[in-house]
């Protein structure tokens, strides 16, 4: 991985269109402007981790089929 | 066609019935086609079972059966994936997760499935809207729908 050290509202260009800015440095907690064209996804890494996790958990889980969440959807 | 799975045993399918998710879902980059099956009769969940994984199936639902007003938003990268028309139709799932007290089942509304219906191609989304969780509790919902007797909506934009 490329380590750069930047101060507050210093930038980064990843390729011609890609804008990366130190915003703010408060404590353990950094803000970063993202300049980039509309059609890039950005998004925080936790997010993808999270579904891949909720995934296998799922894939795993299953104690009970279909029917049976129905039968237990519909009581009450 | 059949497959042997583990949990259903043999099941016939038909070539035009198969899904195929080409890059996969987050965590089973290897597994891409999948049929969706009914098993028990329930309406609004069936298991979608990996072509590729024998061992590998989910329990889906269309987030509509309790969130009439979900509508998660397609970007242009996934239209594209999705090889998405203006007069294909599109579908959306949301994979369950059941954990050991049943009653606290939970849909992943934040990376719903979206599946171009016309050219049978599919993809887990990853939406950057946090109104929306991997977590979301299904049964309160549900029932107070039902209790409407209220019909799912197509579910995407």
């Amino acid at each position: 991985m490329l380590v750069l050290t930047r101060k507050v509202n210093e930038s980064i260009l990843v390729g011609d269109s890609i804008e990366i800015m130190v915003v703010e440095i408060k404590g353990e907690q950094v803000k970063i402007g993202i300049r980039a064209p509309s059609a890039t996804r950005i998004y925080r890494k936790e997010v993808f981790e999270e579904i891949e996790r909720e995934n296998k958990r799922a894939a795993e889980a299953p104690y009970v089929g279909p029917d049976r969440l129905a039968r237990i959807l519909e009581q009450k | 066609m059949e497959i042997e799975t583990t949990r259903f045993g043999v099941i016939q399918y038909r070539e035009e019935d198969v899904l195929t998710f080409p890059d996969g879902l987050l965590g089973f980059p290897n597994s891409r086609r999948y049929i969706i099956i009914d098993v028990g009769g329930s309406v609004a969940f069936k298991w979608m079972q990996s072509l590729d994984q024998p061992e590998l199936a989910f329990i889906v639902v269309r987030p509509g059966y309790f969130r009439t007003d979900y509508n998660p938003h397609i970007s242009d990268d996934d239209r594209k994936a999705l090889q998405l028309d203006s007069q294909d139709e599109i579908a959306c799932f949301a994979i369950v997760s059941v954990p050991r007290d049943p009653e606290r089942m939970t849909a992943n509304l934040r990376g719903p499935l979206v599946v171009n219906l016309s050219k049978r191609i599919g993809r887990q989304v990853v939406l950057t809207d946090e109104r929306y969780t991997t977590r979301h509790p299904i049964i309160d919902e549900y029932r107070a729908l039902a209790s409407r007797s209220v019909q799912p909506t197509s579910n995407a934009s």
